[in-house]
């Protein structure tokens, strides 16, 4: 081989490097959560849903929580003769997530707090997803509407920021893993969940990591769904059997402890 | 640790509040002969289960609690079978057809305006009433209370009426016509408030029949039981909004409640449960006309609960 033939190997190797680092960056985050499934059984009272994993040491996470998108239907409350707060009109929310809970790390929050260009740039958070959502009639206040609706949600535990909820620890080879614990509520509706991790740096989303995460109804709270939902009338007759054996009972026993009148 | 998760409420709840609010309710039950669901449904709301699964599932423990109420009343001698029937008919009627009202207004909009002001107005008007009466009542001596009775004119106008008949366990004789109006008329207004009707009942039976107090606790418990039964099929069948698991932990509560309570009302005067009730039906429509006069924390709420 001759001498200029190596210099162009060494040379098409080096001008590669840089773009071989990028690659790195960019693979996906690989996301590990525990517990891997919410079973939704008698005991259920909400689950504390830790997820983990590895990004590149020079990069910052968020770590984001979402449900399924849905068309929501709201009454909306207002003053009716100028006095009395009821219910006055309906709004519908079009494609907005069941479910939105963000964590930032602490530099992130800093920047959603001190650099708001640069955090809306990154298009998460309550306004970036107020832009994704349509509200009908199309004359409402968009912005009004929207922060009442996360107001609600945010009451129910199933939208919400936290910041400072991400730990990190040092890896080595140019890694550092993270995790955070998401509390999710005791009322989250059984169904899909997405769990997203994003390497931020300079600004800009440099990897991802997504996986899903099921909450189903188990064992007998399952098996009354099922009846609830699919034999309705006989759910109906079942539950009105058993309060009336539980009426008699009742009366039979307190009687019998008292003696006839 | 005492947590229950509620398939159809969707929510986890402390066990042992459900069991104490079942308790207190079905006491009030069997006090008073309400089935308690003005009281029941708010404290649930508030315990964060959706409000069409707090009340159908109210209904449901409401037939557990008047169950062992209408017993107990019964072996004290106070249920007039006759009467209730009649006011159960009426009631039915006047139920489906409050039901078909309902769906023509919220076709026409402001149904929500005409239902919350209906419930408050109704909530003021019963207890307001019953209160003044009752405390008149017990200042005035049985000599002067009687006479007062026979002069009113109302009396001598319901005398008048057709197919007059003889209640021989609430002692009085009027026409069948009257449980079965004023049942058509309580079905109506609980259809259009959404609730069992007991407070509106009650106060019908004792100042429209002429009912004694304790013969009204038994027979509108007795009446209130069918009402219950039908409301938790049809929500099952219609809406999937009954929660067997908290229904089964309130009525554990509350048919204990109603039994104790059937006892504490044998213990009182007319007149004095007359204002224990009156009081507690004013206390909840001051709460609700705090709720309609105060400005919310949030300007929205969800339609159709969970």
């Amino acid at each position: 081989m001759s001498k200029k033939m190596l210099y162009a190997i060494f040379g098409l190797l080096l001008a590669l490097f840089p773009l071989a680092s990028t690659a790195s960056a960019r693979l996906p985050i690989h996301l590990q959560l525990a517990p891997a499934e919410i079973e939704m059984g008698l005991s259920y009272q909400g689950v504390d849903l830790t997820i983990s994993g590895k990004i590149p040491s020079n990069s910052e996470v968020l770590v984001r929580v979402t449900g399924k998108p849905e068309h929501q239907k709201l009454k909306k409350k207002g003053r009716a003769l100028g006095l009395l707060w009821m219910n006055m009109g309906a709004v519908s929310i079009d494609n907005v997530p069941s479910v939105y809970l963000l964590y930032p790390s602490a530099a992130l929050a800093e920047i959603e707090k001190n650099q708001p260009e640069q955090w809306r740039r990154l298009g998460m958070g309550f306004e970036a997803l107020r832009d994704r959502v349509q509200i009908l009639p199309a004359d409402e206040d968009k912005e009004k509407i929207f922060g009442e609706f996360v107001k609600l949600k945010e009451d129910a535990d199933l939208y919400g920021i936290e910041r400072g909820a991400v730990h990190y620890q040092e890896n080595g080879e140019g890694l550092k893993s993270f995790s955070c614990v998401a509390p999710l509520p005791s009322d989250l509706v059984p169904g899909e969940y997405t769990v997203e991790a994003m390497a931020v740096k300079d600004g800009t989303i440099a990897a991802r990591g997504t996986t899903g995460i099921t909450a189903a109804e188990i064992g007998v709270t399952a098996a009354l769904a099922s009846l609830a939902f699919n034999h309705g009338t006989l759910y109906g007759v079942l539950a009105v059997l058993v309060a009336l054996m539980a009426g008699l009972f009742t009366g039979v026993v307190f009687n019998g402890s008292k003696g006839a009148h | 640790m005492w947590h229950m998760y509620l398939p159809i409420a969707g929510n986890s709840v402390n066990v042992l509040l459900i069991l104490a609010m079942g308790g207190f309710v079905g006491l009030l039950s069997g006090i008073f002969g309400v089935g308690g669901g003005f009281l029941m449904t708010p404290l649930l709301i508030m315990l964060g289960i959706p409000p069409t699964v707090a009340a159908a599932s109210d209904s449901n423990q409401i037939v557990g609690a008047s169950t062992s109420g209408t017993l107990a009343h019964y072996r004290l001698g106070n249920v007039d079978f006759k009467m209730g029937f009649l006011l159960l008919i009426g009631g039915v009627a006047g139920g489906t057809a409050g039901v078909q009202l309902i769906k023509i207004l919220r076709h026409m909009g402001n149904a929500d305006f005409l239902i919350q002001i209906t419930y408050v107005l109704m909530l003021g008007f019963v207890g307001s009433y019953m209160l003044m009466e009752s405390l008149q009542s017990l200042r005035r001596t049985p000599e002067v209370a009687v006479a007062h009775q026979k002069d009113s004119v109302y009396a001598r106008m319901i005398n008048r009426l057709p197919w007059q008949t003889h209640f021989e366990k609430s002692g009085v004789s009027l026409s069948i016509l009257m449980p079965l109006v004023l049942g058509v008329f309580v079905g109506i207004l609980a259809a259009i408030m959404g609730v069992g009707g007991g407070f509106i009942m009650v106060p019908v039976m004792v100042y429209l029949l002429r009912m004694p107090m304790h013969v009204v606790v038994g027979t509108s418990l007795f009446q209130i039981l069918f009402t219950c039964v039908d409301v938790t099929i049809m929500q099952a069948h219609s809406n999937h909004t009954v929660d067997f698991l908290l229904a089964l932990l309130l009525l554990i509560g509350s048919t204990s409640g109603a039994q104790l309570g059937a006892t504490i009302s044998k213990h009182l005067k007319g007149d004095q449960l007359k204002v224990i009730l009156a009081s507690l039906v004013l206390v909840v429509m001051v709460k609700m006309s705090l709720d309609l006069l105060l400005k919310p924390h949030i300007l929205l709420t969800v339609i159709g609960g969970h």
